[in-house]
């Protein structure tokens, strides 16, 4: 084959894989289209009308639009004011129970009032059932708009952006309601200048379970006492902490569930004074996540997504206890039933239904007409959805002259199925309608109608959340199969070219079989490690304690590697040569598993074993000396250079690295033209006899060989500026395991450089990659959400070094102003974060993001695709930061071993694999001491000198013979000065000699 | 003295019956720790693992290094005394490498590994490099050391994988399931070991007749 076609099936190879990546991760993460604009007075009449007359008023001023939807929904507003009590993590298992069974009997003795206020049914609560991702942000959206949002918007819960679409919030704006939130800043990224007064606390320190409540519940006095917002939020996030720190049986639990109760006393005593003069509040206490039993959040299990509701204050009382516990709903469901409790018209994108219950206090009509308006909201979306869903065929008249059967079976295709669904309720409804009129209205009518409306209304509802979390399954098989193509086309490429190599090793008898089968185990290995992992991801704890798999993997690839220098031992009789390197590849390999011992010591990740102690748990007890020490070992410059000035600390840091990658790049883009000419100078000189000896390759391999050399140069500055670089962007505590990681990258490359031929290129690759993935857990990273290093973005700023280190070292020094949001601290907060969103540093999380996707997704078990095919795929993509390591890694390892080869093609001698050309000059060298000797024999038959065969080609001879006797008296006076000149011409002849002797020499 | 004992045949062949009684031997030792324990102690390896362990250390240390000091290399310069001295020592240099290999690791290697061997084999490097680093038994002595020992490690190795798994049953601690994996492999590949030897011995026998 020759190296043209080669590097074309290889590119093609390598884009087909690409393309289908990315297809597949399309495919995976769908964003589906969301209607955009925001439903007008247009959502209150029927969505037939829509298209014929367009109310062009939305710009109507507030308290107009306001009066206006009031008449036209047709339902008074049953409430002017909303308080929502957003309890983040709270499972509706604590507040509710489970199953008909009361909760734990602590919790319920932690909610005295709110259990009192569900008995004496002036409460009703639900499980709403989140949808996955369980993660605060996308909660907050499903609840203020009702919509399902893709499985994408994981990765914008950090870096939160301003919500866009139709939502409640939104809505009550547009009426002139005013709002205020205190709690979870998240609002205020969804929401930005919405609030006339916030306070926002940041959700990153998790360790904080008092102050970030305190922070909320200290404005909760003076909010109640105001009369001036018409929504008031109320975010508190302890009850998540407590969750991420102990579980759902922490000690600290019960504390905080009384202490939420607190507040909902406090709240609903503050509303029922009101209630007597002015106006009706409503007060929603929901939670945006439920926890799992160990307090992560993020899957689909029960547990995460077992959400709570509870409408507090509707004038219906529910008498049963029973019914107020036993309720299920979806989440998204709570934001058309405040829409409609409150009087504005239901978000766009909304897929909820209406809650039933919530409504019993209103009369017949206007709970239909709530029902009606649902409908006609969903009615629309569905229109968006489905292209051809036109109901204009089945005609209102066809139902209207006769009695509409109820009982139509309405199994066609989708779209008649929703159509009829729909045209039944409606006619149903009209007639229901004209009915009451005619004041003879039965019972019955009403019960059908409020059927035929619930039975649309949850079909549709199921259909379009069902629409918006799954995935087209063409395109993700489409995109395995291009993957699989890809893999299948690299793996012939690799097969012909094994065997061609094989040919030609058995034309050179290059390797004898004894080393064929010595180099065995550690290939076996490495493959064997590619089938355990595949394996290991279908266990869902070996995706959780993945770290043990890398260093159990890494370190027994070192100890066959021990073996394997201990099987290279050269044999006693050339014990004498080899004792050094042997001895120096021994070294290496010990220095490699300590330094992976103590690596593998530094975070105890994972889910299960997180508890036991570790390194940098010590470091973080010991405080912030010892961590300083190991910084100053590690060779830590950012204490020294950065902290002092925060913002002059980032442009010093850019400059560095501007000064760094242009040098790097002069020397990539220079160093090919000058090392040639250096090299060419020395070719020059040896133009006469190297078409004799060298094969004629040897200027381009010179060339390549430079090239080579340049990369190395570059991949080393690569490796120490990437070193560089994370120290400054880790935790402190990370240093340590940086520099370690750094000790063994050079180790491995210098054990594998010494160690020559003797292992294949893809087993050292591999091996780095091992190191890559061990070190990945190494820095504390691992399979989970909860462990992503949201702090890092902020280290940089050598301002706030100390006030990240407070975080991690002592909680006495008022470290916990800063987790909440006390006035002073606030202010440095905040301009981090926008410092962040300006220079976009965060990003640097987003690929861990990404690889903590793969298991958000594994757990939810939504895959289609083989997990362990689309988990190596993903692997890849998940360790972005390693595979920059591993592209510049591979190039450096293959540069090193081509540079080998190529010597070693040159010599044709298996000796040392350095450079071929320093040794050249040295052959060379000796035998000029002898040339001195040769004038004097020469000088007498020098007309001899023609006979010689490289002699024709000098152009000095000519005038040689013209003047010898000229030349022959100043000769005694100094022979070798004039001798020497003409010297370097004739050891041209003599270096054939050298160059063909090292074979015998070795 | 090394090269020596390297070039001259193996002094003394070991017949299958002698290969099938020492195994027999070591298996039925283990047995007798592990049934010693269970039912004078009545500790069993989940309940109390280091008690235990230390028990079955306890009957098989001697046997082992008494058995496989018969067959020590070349008799003739060394003696019995000095084969069992020579295994006595070794006893705190393999508790020495496995705990190199437990820390680096995080699995415990098993102790069969290293006693036989250091009282066949003393302080030949080349016969300890012949039989660990290239896996080349010649001798049907070193196939009765090197298989159980290597057949121990992988044991041992795969033994660990169960460990992150979260069946939360108790003998998923740490050197439980370690231990069991090293026992399995160390049986599995003494009946190989012995199997292995026979045809050699039947060559053998022939050939001193």
């Amino acid at each position: 084959m020759t190296c043209k076609s080669l590097t074309i099936i290889t590119l093609a190879g390598v884009i087909i894989q690409m393309i289908g990546l990315s297809l597949f991760v399309w495919g995976f993460f769908p964003v589906k289209p969301a209607l955009t604009g925001v439903s007008g007075p247009e959502s209150y009449r029927a969505p037939a009308f829509d298209s014929d007359e367009n109310y062009g008023n939305i710009s109507l001023p507030p308290h107009q639009l306001r009066s206006l939807y009031q008449d036209l929904s047709g339902i008074p507003p049953s409430f002017d004011r909303l308080i929502l009590l957003v309890i983040d993590g709270l499972p509706a298992e604590f507040v509710l129970g489970k199953d008909g069974n009361p909760p734990r009997k602590a919790f319920m003795e932690a909610m005295p009032y709110t259990q009192s206020l569900l008995a004496n049914g002036m409460a009703i609560g639900y499980h709403a059932k989140a949808a996955p991702p369980t993660v605060t942000m996308p909660r907050l959206k499903a609840m203020v708009s009702g919509a399902i949002g893709g499985f994408l918007d994981v990765a914008f819960n950090f870096n939160t952006q301003a919500m866009a679409d139709d939502n409640l919030l939104g809505q009550f704006s547009s009426i002139g309601w005013k709002m205020v939130m205190h709690g979870d800043d998240t609002w205020l990224k969804l929401f930005p200048g919405l609030f006339t007064r916030h306070d926002g606390v940041s959700s990153f320190f998790v360790k904080d379970t008092i102050q970030v409540d305190q922070n909320v519940s200290r404005h909760l006095v003076d909010e109640l006492s105001r009369d001036d917002w018409n929504l008031l939020i109320l975010h508190y996030l302890g009850l998540d902490h407590v969750g991420h720190i102990g579980g759902r049986s922490s000690l600290l639990m019960a504390p905080k569930l009384a202490e939420m109760d607190e507040v909902v006393k406090m709240i609903h005593t503050s509303i029922l004074t009101r209630e007597n003069d002015q106006g009706w509040t409503l007060l929603v206490v929901v939670s945006d996540h439920g926890m799992t039993e160990n307090g992560n959040h993020g899957g689909s299990s029960f547990e995460e997504a077992d959400s709570l509701a509870l409408f507090v204050g509707l004038r219906g009382h529910v008498s049963d206890y029973k019914s107020a516990t036993q309720n299920t709903a979806q989440q998204v469901d709570i934001a058309p039933t405040l829409a409609l409790l409150l009087g504005v018209p239901i978000p766009k994108n909304n897929v909820g239904v209406l809650i039933a219950e919530t409504f019993d206090q209103l009369k017949d009509d206007h709970q239909l007409r709530a029902l009606e308006l649902n409908s006609w909201q969903l009615f629309r979306l569905l229109d968006a959805q489905i292209s051809c869903l036109s109901c204009a065929n089945i005609s209102l008249n066809d139902f209207s002259d006769g009695q509409p059967s109820v009982t139509t079976e309405c199994n066609d295709s989708l779209e008649k199925m929703f159509c009829c669904l729909y045209m039944n309720a409606a006619v149903l409804h009209s007639t229901w309608k004209s009915k009451k009129v005619s004041q003879s209205s039965s019972w019955e009518d009403y019960n059908s109608t409020v059927i035929a409306y619930h039975k649309f209304l949850k079909t549709a509802s199921e259909w379009l959340s069902s629409r918006a979390t799954d995935k087209p399954v063409d395109l993700l098989a489409f995109g395995v199969t291009a993957m699989l193509l890809s893999c299948l086309v690299l793996l012939s490429l690799t097969l012909h070219m094994g065997r061609e190599i094989n040919l030609i090793e058995k034309l050179h008898h290059y390797h004898s079989n004894n080393d064929m089968q010595m180099c065995f185990l550690d290939e076996i290995f490495v493959l064997g490690v590619i089938l355990i992992l595949v394996i290991s991801m279908a266990s869902s704890s070996m995706v959780e304690e993945e770290h043990y798999i890398w260093h159990f993997m890494s370190s027994t690839l070192f100890l066959i590697l021990l073996r394997k220098t201990v099987q290279l031992l050269p044999a006693q009789n050339s014990l004498s040569k080899g004792t050094k390197n042997f001895k120096f590849q021994m070294c290496s390999v010990f220095v490699l598993l300590i330094s992976g011992r103590i690596l593998r010591g530094c975070h105890q990740g994972g889910v299960n074993w997180t508890h036991l102690p570790d390194i940098s748990k010590w470091l973080e007890n010991s405080g912030g000396v010892h961590v300083k020490t190991v910084q100053l070992v590690s060779v830590k410059y950012q204490e020294n250079a950065f902290a002092r000035s925060s913002y002059g600390a980032t442009i010093s840091a850019q400059m560095i690295y501007a000064v760094l990658g242009s040098t790097t790049v002069g020397t990539a883009v220079l160093s090919p033209w000058f090392m040639p000419i250096q090299i060419s100078k020395v070719g020059s000189s040896r133009d006469i006899y190297s078409s004799i000896s060298v094969p004629s390759d040897v200027k381009d391999k010179s060339l390549l060989m430079a090239l080579k050399d340049s990369l190395y140069v570059i991949g080393w500055a690569y490796i120490f500026s990437w070193c560089l670089l994370q120290l400054l962007l880790q935790q402190p505590i990370n240093a340590m395991p940086i520099l370690l990681l750094l000790v063994q990258i050079l180790t491995s490359l210098l054990h594998f450089s010494y160690s020559g031929l003797h292992h294949k290129e893809w087993v050292e690759i591999s091996t780095l990659y091992f190191l890559g993935m061990a070190g990945h857990f190494a820095l504390g990273n691992s399979n989970s959400l909860a462990t992503i290093d949201v702090a890092g973005a902020f280290i940089v700023r050598g301002a706030l070094h100390q006030e990240c280190q407070f975080r991690t070292s002592s909680p006495d020094n008022a470290g916990l102003s800063l987790s909440g949001s006390a006035d002073l601290k606030f202010n440095s907060i905040d301009s981090i974060h926008n410092c962040i969103a300006v220079n976009e540093e965060s990003f640097i999380c987003l690929e861990c993001i990404f690889s903590e996707y793969i298991e958000l997704l594994q757990k939810n078990q939504e895959l289609v695709v083989p997990a362990a095919f689309h988990r190596i795929s993903f692997k890849n993509m998940a360790a972005l930061k390693h595979c920059f390591l591993l592209s510049m890694i591979v190039a450096f390892s293959l540069s090193s071993f081509q540079m080998s080869m190529a010597a070693r093609n040159l010599l044709q001698a298996p000796a040392g694999p350095l450079p071929t050309l320093p040794p050249m000059p040295k052959v060379a060298l000796p035998p000029m001491p002898s040339i001195p000797t040769l004038p004097q024999a020469t000088l007498p038959p020098l007309p001899t000198l023609p006979n010689q065969p490289t002699l024709p080609k000098l152009p000095t001879l000519p005038p040689m013979p013209a003047a010898p006797k000229v030349t022959l008296p100043p000769l005694p006076s100094n022979p070798i000065p004039t001798t020497i000149p003409s010297i370097p011409n004739i050891p041209s002849t003599i270096p054939t000699i050298p160059f063909l002797s090292p074979p015998p020499s070795t | 003295m090394v090269k020596a004992s390297t070039t001259e045949n193996p002094s003394q062949s070991v017949s299958p019956m002698q290969t099938f009684f020492i195994h027999l031997i070591c298996g039925v030792g283990l047995a007798v720790g592990l049934w010693v324990a269970h039912n004078f102690y009545s500790i069993s390896l989940i309940s109390n693992p280091s008690r235990t362990l230390r028990l079955i250390w306890v009957t098989m240390c001697p046997l082992v290094i008494l058995f496989y000091s018969c067959f020590r290399k070349n008799p003739e310069k060394c003696s019995y005394l000095k084969a069992v001295i020579r295994g006595v020592l070794a006893l705190p240099i393999g508790a020495l490498v496995n705990a190199l290999g437990a820390i680096a690791l995080g699995a415990p290697v098993g102790i069969q590994y290293f006693v036989p061997a250091a009282s066949v084999f003393g302080s030949s490097w080349e016969d300890w490099r012949r039989i660990f680093a290239h896996t080349k038994p010649n001798a049907s002595v070193d196939y009765m050391i090197c298989l159980p020992a290597h057949g121990a490690v992988i044991g041992a190795w795969f033994g660990a994988w169960p460990m992150p798994l979260d069946w939360e049953r108790p003998w998923q601690e740490w050197p439980i399931c370690v231990s069991y994996g090293a026992m399995a492999g160390y049986l599995i590949t003494m009946v190989l070991s012995f199997v292995l030897v026979l045809p050699r011995g039947r060559q053998q026998h022939p050939k001193a007749d």
